[in-house]
């Protein structure tokens, strides 16, 4: 009779027991799956972590997590606090299937499941994870970790960003990409975007491998070490006035930069329109013959007949037979020369024009016109510094310098007023077509004013390496 | 009939001294082992070294010099080359009469008085010189292909075509008193102010240009003195062919015979490679030389011993004497003659029967 109690009451609490375990059968479970370093590297291990976590109201047991984890690479290692770890690869070898099991997980218990992968080959690990308790529910998920062939840290410049411009100039402007490492980069692009409009010229040095897909272009700089850098000279033409944004972009297929790392800069071109001045420009005598120089040589004068003072003045040479050897620059096809001194009304300043000449005999004389420009600059080209063995002050004022030089390669002379200035470079920068080469300051277009209207004047010789 | 003896002595047992520091190197495991002689042909290969060539060498009156053009004076158009300078045409075919394309070597060359720049080119020096160079030893290579014609058991009758090469360099490295003529032209400068020397214009057209026709100026007789050498480089390929007897006259040793006729081909020639010293302290290099091949005639006498190392392989050592015809080199003023009559080859090598 006794028997018969208690076994209706052990029926009792189990049909109880049964009810509240309908309403909690199904386990539930937290996840999260952390990766070490995310993205990870070929050829580096990447640490799994894989916290589970009993978030039923009740007692788990022998529950079993299996992952399975897709990519090329090498198991290296699996560790599991609360029971044992197992790993199995596939025949091909490009799949893993890791398995854990815990003989109990208690309600709120946190299961942490670490493995380790070595990477072997781009593109991405894809894991599939399977949770499995003794109650046969399942739980899955995915997850995908980006494998990078390195870490490389570009950085990217602007130097020599053209000042003074107008619309149809032929401008160059450098972009420096240097890699600061942790790996080498395979094949660096450098992506540009810059206005609608700009008409990419050319990108020096030549033979690079250049995408126009407008309105990004795209040079292949090819593979940068740690430490090495490249710089590309980009010769454009903006086809109106403004302040124009440039965007230049490095990266590396299949490569990052460290966290926080921006690898791209960014700057602007300010392009105007011609000022309101007025000039009259004429030309002084026939050219002629130096043979000194071994070029044509014209003497011309410009004189400001506006009424306001400006700051510059290009003199525009066209109709000449054979261009123009001291142009600093061209706008469209005409080339030009800059005096960069202010030129108050009434004012006027005499400039030489040089022209190579096969035949050394002169020519017609070429069209001349002037136009009010902001002063010119920004030209900051990479150099050596060459000595001056001769100097020479010559009854006309005139100064020159003697220095030695290698036929083929590019000089340029900076001046200034003084030995801790920073001084202008004289535009033209000459090919050496000796070994010696002979540099004559006589004043504009080379330098604003004759040497012997200036209070003083230092010169250094500078060998242009880039660009 | 073929025929084979065995013996069980190691070679090093068996070789004399000259022979036993080479045998040595025999590995122990082929220290036994059956001579046979029953080969019909042999192979030899090995280093030989030549003596008693000798070349007279000599010098005598005036030597012109061949390189270096100065051109005509009073020509416009016309490329100078001097020994301190030139004066090219340009890229623009010397438009207007100048030229960009112009260099020289000191200050001293301009001439203040006459506004002109001064070139000169040594056109040949007189000098009188008689030496007799001895080669000393010249190492070489040696190669030969023989087969049997009759076999007496110990003794065999056959022939021998045998190839050496020896490269020769017999040179006189003695300083000369000579006499030197050098031309002289001059070229305005056109009041252009001189770049530094030394000085090397290009053809671009671009630059200081001066006027491109030459004056006469008189010509230059001054002494000095011939330094660096002069002399022959040849490559000597003597090919023979002759009747050879065959000995062997112990367990491992042979003795080894032939006579006949000899070719020698020489290639290469005279050369010089000299500096021209003059009284005013400047100088000039002058090099340059003749190549020419050259066939002589003669014959030759060999012995060879040879000692069986192992089965089929035998070290050897030869000396032959070698009598070739002599050839002469040179021509305006140098001569060369090198005298191949009395040459002694010894070589040491391996010969391998087949």
């Amino acid at each position: 009779m006794r028997r018969s109690w208690i076994h209706r009451l052990l029926g009792l609490l189990l049909l109880l027991g049964s009810f509240s375990g309908l309403r909690s059968q199904i386990p539930q479970y937290g996840m999260e799956l952390l990766a070490r370093p995310d993205p990870a590297k070929v050829g580096s291990d990447v640490a799994f972590q894989l916290v589970v976590t009993n978030l039923s109201p009740f007692v788990l047991g022998t529950f079993q997590v299996t992952a399975f984890v897709e990519g090329a690479g090498t198991f290296q290692s699996a560790t599991n606090a609360l029971g044992f770890a197992t790993n199995q690869v596939s025949a091909n070898g490009l799949t893993n299937t890791l398995y854990f099991e815990i003989p109990i997980l208690t309600n709120n218990q946190v299961a942490d499941l670490r493995y380790t992968f070595r990477p072997n080959t781009r593109g991405s690990i894809q894991q599939n994870v399977w949770i499995q308790s003794a109650s046969t529910a399942f739980f899955s998920t995915n997850y995908t970790t980006r494998l990078l062939a390195g870490v490389a840290d570009l950085r990217v410049g602007f130097r020599s960003v053209p000042m003074g411009s107008l619309p149809g100039d032929l401008l160059a402007c450098t972009i420096t990409v240097t890699n600061r490492g942790p790996d080498p980069a395979e094949e660096v692009r450098l992506t540009n975007s810059w206005p609608a409009g700009f008409v990419l010229q050319g990108v020096d040095p030549s033979g690079l491998v250049l995408d126009r897909q407008s309105p990004d272009w795209v040079v292949l700089l090819g593979p940068l070490g740690v430490g090495e850098g490249r710089a590309v000279q980009v010769r454009f033409q903006p086809p109106a006035a403004g302040v124009f944004s440039w965007t230049a972009r490095a990266g590396v297929p299949d490569f990052a930069p460290s966290p926080g790392w921006i690898p791209e800069a960014t700057t602007r071109v300010t392009v105007v329109e011609p000022g309101p001045g007025r000039f009259q420009v004429t030309t002084l005598a026939p050219s002629a013959f130096n043979r000194q120089t071994g070029l044509m040589q014209q003497r011309v004068r410009v004189e400001n007949v506006g009424a306001t003072a400006v700051e510059a003045v290009r003199v525009m040479v066209r109709g000449g037979a054979n261009g123009l050897h001291n142009a600093q620059g061209t706008n469209g096809v005409v080339p030009f020369v800059t005096l960069d001194e202010p030129l108050l009304p009434g004012e006027a300043r005499d400039l030489w024009l040089q022209t190579f000449n096969p035949s050394r005999i002169p020519g017609p004389d070429p069209e001349l016109s002037g136009i009010e420009v902001p002063v010119p600059g920004g030209f900051q080209p990479e150099t050596v510094l060459v000595p001056i063995d001769r100097v020479v002050r010559n009854p006309d004022g005139t100064v020159g310098l003697e220095f030695p030089a290698q036929p083929g390669r590019r000089y340029t002379v900076r001046f200034g007023s003084g030995l801790g200035s920073r001084g202008q470079i004289a535009l033209p920068v000459m090919t050496a077509t000796a070994n010696r080469i002979q540099w004559l300051d006589w004043g504009p277009p080379l330098t604003p004013i004759p040497p012997a209207d200036a209070a003083s004047r230092f010169y250094e010789v500078l060998e242009v390496t880039w660009p | 009939m073929r025929r084979s003896s065995s013996i069980l002595r190691t070679p090093a047992q068996a070789a004399p001294p000259i022979l036993a520091m080479l045998l040595s190197t025999v590995p122990t495991v082929a220290q036994s082992f059956w001579v046979q002689d029953d080969w019909t042909r042999n192979f030899r290969l090995g280093v030989q070294v030549t003596l008693n060539v000798q070349a007279q060498l000599s010098i005598d009156g005036v030597v012109p010099r061949r390189t270096g053009d100065p051109g005509q004076v009073g020509v416009p158009g016309q490329n100078h080359q001097y020994d301190d300078g030139y004066v090219r045409v340009d890229g623009t075919g010397n438009a207007g009469g100048v030229t960009s394309f112009w260099g020289y070597q000191d200050a001293s060359q301009y001439d203040p008085a006459t506004g002109q720049l001064v070139y000169r080119s040594t056109r040949g020096f007189s000098a009188r010189d008689q030496v007799t160079v001895d080669s000393g030893p010249m190492p070489g290579l040696e190669l030969a292909y023989g087969g049997s014609l009759h076999d007496w058991r110990q003794v065999r009758l056959g022939w021998e075509f045998g190839y050496s090469w020896v490269p020769m360099e017999l040179r006189d490295n003695s300083t000369l008193p000579a006499q030197f003529l050098r031309e002289v032209q001059a070229f305005d400068v056109g009041g252009i102010s001189l770049p530094t020397a030394p000085y090397q214009g290009g053809n671009s057209g671009i630059g200081p240009v001066i006027p491109d026709i030459a004056k006469a100026r008189p010509d230059e007789v001054l002494s000095g003195f011939l330094s660096g050498s002069r002399g022959l480089d040849v490559d000597l390929h003597a090919f023979r062919l002759g009747p050879n007897l065959f000995w062997r006259f112990g367990k491992q040793w042979a003795l080894s015979g032939s006579i006949g006729p000899a070719l020698g081909v020489l290639s290469g020639g005279y050369s010089y490679n000299e500096t021209f010293r003059f009284s005013d302290g400047t100088m000039v290099v002058n090099n340059g030389g003749q190549d020419k091949l050259v066939c002589v005639f003669g014959g030759y006498a060999s012995a060879t011993v040879l000692y069986r190392v192992v089965y089929n392989a035998d070290l050897y050592v030869s000396s032959q004497f070698l009598s070739l015809g002599g050839a002469q080199y040179g021509g305006g003023g140098r001569r060369a003659t090198l005298d191949l009559g009395q040459t002694v080859m010894t070589s040491i090598g391996i010969s391998w029967p087949f």
